[in-house]
């Protein structure tokens, strides 16, 4: 359904091609993974196999896409091409167009088309007139899928899907694809890492630098860590803490104490609570009732402002914050409102920590998604704060630069900092963290130390509450 | 958060209701709101567009939206009044008053309200298929359709975008502080953001688009059926406009 051949493409003004010699073929009822790290042209391939680049961009193009048994070209444009291709792109709310998630579909149909089926298919009948922007992050790309399906195109094409998911979700996804391939649809799919999709996939492809490189390296072995110094003072005591989303829990009675020096995860499903829960770290969020202190500060009586000195909170998106012209300028924001004493030494470090002191004066938004993220993760460094709570700091990471952030996390905790992180990835958790803590629908379910010779302490046998409800 | 200018579903008398007799209903308030400075007829217009909310299930969202209008509608009072003198001179202080520039501010006001709250109920009782269906009819280019679609969709995930920048903001310690000034000083970081991120988002929003055939199939003209929510909505806006030719005769 899909065959590229020899295809190197170059964008306008880039030195160097994005793809070199890519040879590929997805035959009907097959589903091709494709991995790489970040910048390897994983985006640019999928763009090449839907037709866009033939259409829509102005590079330099060279070899053959077949799609559908019809060359790319000969389609007289991207509405053509989407008699054979439906497509999902890794940014789900950029692709539901209408108000509620039954038009979004209906509007992908033929007139007359009964939707429920899809909407039993992709589990998303209770939300058929929910509007777009309040679905969790599983609902909006299965009504994206949805959507890219709903037509009964044969080939289907996908940009991350499962980015932002949970393993559930994630699991949910793949579970649809399998049905939909062993419907007899040819499906190209793209992700950093093969996870869950690796066990449906019938051929994985790893790209690198823009070319077909050998398989997937092995994951990383389990590092040991170095003894790390042992927990000091309380700095995060949470009593009681509710939160509540209009009539609902967001929290139920959270009780939580984390010492300084302390690396701690924290997990669980999408809608968990675990976002809301950082949130109050920082004086984002205030208790509706209950206590958060942090440093010996009651976030409820302090600003924001002047908790982002004790706390720096790296945000899930990158791209919520980067606004100055240099990458140098973007951490330097930060450590000036932080009143860091050197600033300049400050942010020469941050940079140099996350392994972009050479693009200092590169424009934020030109660099990767990768290198985004690692930037963001600069500015919080350069602010110097004694504890670091980050939400999801690998998403969209390659592991390679997973581990050059996570790394330098460690070395902050073996100096005394205190880290704090949300994620889904559970081997990530154990790899690093000192101890884990789940959370399910508002409360902590599970409260333990990562164990064996990789864990510091019993710390949160001693001092963590296995929360109450509320 | 409060959100404005989206489709609620429903089933009232509005929701039932031809789009295009809603969208010619909105033309017709526009009208009548333009050509008239007499505040009791902008205020019985505007009363009347409520109480057509309130019958059609939609009146909660059109209250929700009133603090922020009566702002800007005082604000437009306030300019009113400090920029225009004419009639008689009720307040002379630092700064003078007129009868007249009060009336005029409060029509001012009343029309700017009359004009969102009929443009909220034609939104928020039609769905984005069908008032891009009825633009067509009515011969409105089949990209602006799809643009006006695509901007009313875009209002919330602004909103949602804007909050989580300031957040982000924040978080890295910046204060621009109270007042107006801090307002101007927070803009850069907020706006720089919240712009690049919307651009950033409208290529693909222009490729699902095209891969979704929303082009062609949004391009044709809807099929509407006139009923008798239809009659009574053009009976509604009848009787307003007698009400103006009669309130301008006798005036």
């Amino acid at each position: 359904m899909i065959e590229v051949r020899d295809l190197t493409f170059t964008y306008p003004e880039a030195s160097t091609p994005a793809l070199r010699g890519i040879d590929l073929t997805v035959r009907p009822g097959e589903l091709v993974l494709v991995t790489g790290p970040t910048g390897a042209g994983k985006t640019t391939l999928c763009r090449a196999a839907a037709g866009i680049l033939t259409h829509e961009y102005s590079g330099r193009l060279e070899g053959s896409i077949t799609i559908a048994g019809r060359a790319a070209e000969d389609y007289r444009g991207m509405e053509d091409v989407a008699e054979a291709i439906g497509m999902v792109f890794d940014d789900a709310d950029a692709q539901l167009i209408f108000s509620t998630v039954g038009e979004e579909i209906r509007s992908a149909c033929a007139e007359g088309t009964d939707i429920l089926e899809t909407l039993e298919r992709f589990r998303l009948r209770p939300h058929s007139d929910q509007a777009p922007h309040t679905l969790s992050g599983g609902e909006k790309q299965r009504t994206v899928l949805a959507a890219a399906v709903a037509g009964g195109r044969p080939i289907l094409i996908l940009d991350e899907p499962a980015a932002e998911l949970d393993p559930t979700n994630a699991a949910c996804t793949a579970a649809i694809l399998r049905d939909l391939k062993q419907e007899g649809r040819a499906i190209l799919l793209v992700e950093n890492t093969p996870g869950v999709f690796g066990e449906i996939a019938d051929r994985v492809v790893r790209l690198e630098a823009g070319r077909v490189a050998g398989p997937t390296p092995p994951e990383p072995e389990e590092i040991r860590r170095t003894a790390a110094p042992p927990a000091g003072e309380p700095v995060i005591k949470i009593a009681g803490l509710i939160h509540r989303y209009g009539e609902g829990f967001a929290l139920k009675g959270i009780d939580l104490l984390i010492r300084a020096g302390e690396f701690v995860a924290i997990t669980g499903e999408n809608g968990s609570g675990k976002t809301t829960l950082i949130r109050h770290l920082n004086g984002l969020l205030k208790p509706d009732e209950g206590s958060v202190e942090v440093c010996g500060m009651d976030t409820r009586r302090h600003p924001v402002h002047a908790l982002a000195r004790k706390v720096g909170l790296v945000f899930q998106n990158p791209d919520t914050m980067l606004f100055e012209e240099t990458a140098e300028r973007e951490v330097a924001f930060g450590a000036r409102n932080a009143g860091i004493p050197d600033p300049d030494g400050s942010v020469g470090s941050a940079l140099s920590a996350v392994g972009l002191l050479d693009r200092k004066d590169t424009y934020p938004r030109h660099l990767s998604r990768g290198e985004r993220q690692r930037l963001a993760v600069a500015c919080v460094l350069a602010m110097k704060p004694e504890v670091i709570v980050l939400d999801e700091p690998t998403t969209g990471l390659s592991p390679d630069e997973a581990g050059i952030v996570m790394d330098h996390l460690r070395h902050l905790q073996e100096r005394g900092v205190t880290v704090v992180m949300v994620t889904h990835d559970h081997a990530l958790a154990r790899r690093y963290a000192d101890r884990i803590i789940m959370m399910e629908q508002g409360s902590i379910i599970t409260d333990r130390p990562t164990g064996g010779e990789t864990c510091r302490r019993s710390s949160s046998t001693e001092t963590a509450t296995v929360s109450s409800t509320g | 958060m409060q959100e404005i200018f989206q489709y609620r579903n429903g089933n009232g008398i509005l929701h039932r209701m031809n789009p295009i007799t809603k969208i010619a209903g909105v033309a017709a308030v526009v009208v009548l709101a333009v050509l008239s400075t007499d505040p009791v007829f902008l205020a019985a217009m505007t009363a009347a567009i409520l109480v057509l909310g309130i019958a059609g299930g939609v009146g909660r969202d059109l209250l929700r939206q009133a603090p922020l209008l009566a702002f800007l509608g005082g604000i437009l009072i306030v300019i009113t009044i400090l920029t225009l003198q004419i009639g008689d001179v009720i307040f002379d202080g630092p700064v003078t008053v007129t009868a007249g520039a009060v009336s005029f501010g409060f029509a001012l006001a009343l029309r700017f309200c009359a004009m969102i709250f009929a443009f909220q109920l034609l939104v928020a009782t039609t769905m984005p298929t069908a008032l891009v269906g009825a633009l067509r009819t009515l011969r409105f280019p089949a990209d602006y359709a799809l643009m006006a679609l695509i901007a009313l969709r875009f209002i919330p995930h602004l909103q949602i975008e804007g909050m989580k920048i300031q957040e982000a903001q924040a978080a890295r310690g910046f204060s621009p502080g109270e007042g107006i000034g801090g307002k101007v000083r927070g803009m850069i970081p907020v706006l720089v953001p919240l712009i690049a991120n919307a651009l950033g988002k409208a290529e693909v929003i222009g490729l699902t688009i095209d891969l979704r055939g929303l082009r062609t199939r949004l391009s044709a003209p809807g099929i509407h059926t006139f009923g008798r929510p239809d009659l009574l909505l053009v009976a509604g806006i009848s009787c307003l406009g007698a009400f103006f030719c009669a309130l301008a005769l006798l005036g």
